[in-house]
């Protein structure tokens, strides 16, 4: 059982076999261990103080915490979706065009057939489950996903434009409840985010299909030969991370009252920083979601930092794709330095009962 | 132990500095400018004149980066208003709707700010303390790329103009209003005109191909309604890589290369919104407003500016 899932709340007898293996390693590794595991944590954690000294007195708020709440949650819906997609083994590129044709349903619905709210969200998510139906369905026939879901960007891209004649459709207030509304001074998005991520954490890590996806993701030749359908599992990711790209247009819709089909590729880009900085590996299976969280408050973060210092724009652009790269490079040199330690301790070992 | 010292003096240096820089953020007083996207040249250039404003005042400027995002748009302004980072603010909308609850909020916090539209864009039913409306027409901007398309139309091609129409690529409702008042305007002005193909194109390049394309199927067009530069100069790139004469074309924008073909006879004209005009009144006015903001902020229009 790996770290990742311990993060993530494990099935209690991996964890109680996870606690064993640390307790086992020797301090550095646990070091490195933790500085792989938990550096997103620490690296927010430094972020924030370094961000309130130097925003003083802006910054460090409750009025401007909400605002980075607020700011990350959809990018935390979208790092979610593509985060799914990855743990079953696939990476959705068609999520910005899911969204756009989810939202120009939903828009539509409400607007021009009168559909009540609930329906016409039913409907919206409906379309999600279809477009990861249909691109699992394609990708299990042989496929690259990659390819595929290139495509179906292209196909839902048009297909929404087509839905909305061309334009947007503004003036959609019904969602409102859902957008910049605010519930005990926390922003409705903030509920949204805490139940889809509690929900989400809860079926990778506590279910028996929720586990399975992940196997899938991480070897699916294994699960083949275990007997188990692996198909399914990938269809089922792709189903998943379509209805969560779903819900994030839904909630872009909510916040500007606008059904739009611009499906705007950054939001993938964006979602993809916050999935690398939390250690989501892109060969699938391995990652955990809370982290995932915490890498979209990261980008959050630093966005509103920056913002509030009056930091040209260009600088911000920088700095994400900056910290995109270290996090990939941190990754790999954790990783590789507590497989090289790893191995030498057990070399070690080996001599000494040798020698014994 | 060496070490632990010189990190400690670091950080504690690293610390006072950007607490001094806070502080100094602190004392002055400053405005923000929210462009569409400073992708755009247009919007660069606004943003360099309202930096010199801003320093002849005497205030701190600065620009956000919204990138045609209407969601961060709403963010980036919220961040620096809901936390008093700036005494008053100049936003170009995206999306007006979006920005509801970012007006409302500079309006409980006694922060002025000039935004595009009509009080009714934001929900409100008229005008509201510190809060100054530019009212962008696009009505007025469509008919005016359409009526002159249709004038060059009328006049170098007898009226039989064979259009190939570039709409605006924003797909927003102002973009509907000037599409359909384009439409309108040409069919005013030549109303023996067809349009033979529609395309969205925001990049030369595409426009140069998609013409090039358009023109195998429509071999006989002459004129191109483009609703922005890129797609003019890609229009006219691709009639003259096919060796056809220069059609009759109508930009909606402005930058100075495409007034320069304006000027050589190649381009009718160029119809845009004089926001560099408009920079200075709008700059002005939101001063005023950030030295009283519970007085009523004006409804101001931004002027289109022709160019033929």
């Amino acid at each position: 059982m790996s770290h990742d899932a311990i993060d993530a709340g494990a099935p209690s007898g991996g964890a109680a076999n996870g606690a064993v293996v640390k307790r086992q390693l020797p301090p550095d590794v646990a070091i490195l261990v933790f500085l792989r595991d938990r550096g997103i944590f620490v690296l927010w954690v430094l972020l924030l103080v370094i961000f309130a000294v130097w925003n003083h007195p802006y910054f460090a708020t409750i009025n401007n915490a909400m605002l980075i709440v607020s700011a990350a949650s959809l990018t935390a819906i979208f790092a979610a979706a593509v985060a799914t997609g990855l743990f079953s083994g696939a990476l959705d590129l068609s999520l910005p065009g899911v969204a756009a044709l989810s939202t120009c349903v939903v828009g539509v619905l409400l607007k021009q057939f009168g559909v009540p709210v609930p329906l016409a969200l039913i409907g919206g998510l409906g379309v999600g489950f279809l477009c990861g139906l249909i691109n699992g369905y394609i990708v299990l026939r042989g496929l690259n996903p990659l390819i595929v879901t290139i495509g179906t960007l292209s196909v839902t891209s048009g297909l929404a434009a087509l839905v909305v004649g061309g334009y947007a459709i503004s003036g959609v207030f019904e969602l409102e409840f859902m957008g910049s509304a605010r519930y005990f001074g926390i922003p409705s998005h903030a509920y949204i985010v805490a139940v889809v991520y509690l929900a989400l954490t809860i079926f990778l890590t506590r279910t028996r299909h929720g586990i399975r996806m992940r196997a899938v993701g991480g070897n699916s030749e294994a699960v083949r030969r275990a007997g188990l359908s692996d198909q399914r599992y990938k269809i089922l990711g792709f189903i998943i991370s379509a209805m969560l790209a779903s819900l994030g247009g839904i909630m872009t819709m909510a916040l500007v009252f606008e059904a739009s089909a611009n499906a705007s590729p950054s939001i993938l880009f964006t979602a993809l920083t916050a999935v690398f900085l939390a250690g989501v590996s892109l060969a699938g299976g391995r990652g955990s979601l809370p982290r995932v969280l915490i890498g979209a408050l990261v980008l959050a973060t630093i966005s509103d930092a920056l913002t509030i210092a009056g930091v040209p724009p260009y600088w911000a652009t920088v700095a994400t794709g900056a910290l995109m790269i270290g996090a990939l490079v941190f990754d790999k040199t954790m990783t590789e330095s507590i497989s090289a330690r790893l191995v030498k301790v057990s070399t070690m070992t080996v001599h000494e009962k040798a020698s014994k | 132990m060496n070490s632990s010292r010189l990190l400690s003096s670091g950080l504690l240096v690293a610390a006072v500095s950007l607490a001094a820089l806070g502080t100094a953020m602190a004392q002055e007083k400053t405005m923000a400018f929210s462009p569409l996207s400073l992708d755009v040249p247009a919007m660069q250039g606004l943003s360099g004149a309202l930096s010199h404003f801003a320093e002849d005042a005497g205030i701190g400027y600065m620009v956000l980066d919204p990138k045609f995002d209407a969601t961060t748009q709403a963010q980036q302004l919220s961040q620096v208003i809901e936390t008093g980072r700036v005494n008053g603010a100049w936003a170009i909308t995206i999306g007006a709707p979006a920005l509801r609850n970012v007006v409302q909020r500079a309006v409980e916090s006694g922060i002025p700010m000039v935004v595009s539209g009509r009080p009714a864009d934001y929900g409100l039913d008229a005008a509201q303390p510190g809060i100054a409306f530019s009212d962008i027409d696009y009505e007025v901007y469509g008919t005016a790329i359409g009526q002159e398309l249709g004038n060059c139309i009328a006049e170098n091609l007898d009226g039989d103009g064979k259009v190939f129409f570039f709409g605006d690529t924003s797909g927003t409702e102002a973009a509907k209003i000037t599409d359909d008042f384009g439409k309108q305007g040409l069919a005013t002005a030549a109303p023996n005109a067809t349009i033979v193909a529609e395309n969205l194109s925001t990049a030369r390049l595409e426009s140069q191909q998609k013409v090039s394309q358009m023109l195998l199927a429509h071999a006989d067009a002459n004129a191109v309604y483009a609703s922005n530069d890129e797609n003019a100069m890609g229009a006219l790139l691709a009639f003259e890589a096919a060796g056809l004469p220069t059609p009759c074309i109508v930009s909606g924008g402005g930058s100075d290369e495409v007034l320069g073909f304006v000027e050589a006879g190649k381009i009718y004209a160029a119809a845009g919104f004089d926001f560099e005009g408009d920079a200075y009144q709008n700059f002005q006015t939101l001063l005023a407003m950030m030295d009283n903001p519970t007085e009523l902020g004006p409804i101001l229009s931004i002027p289109i500016k022709l160019t033929k």
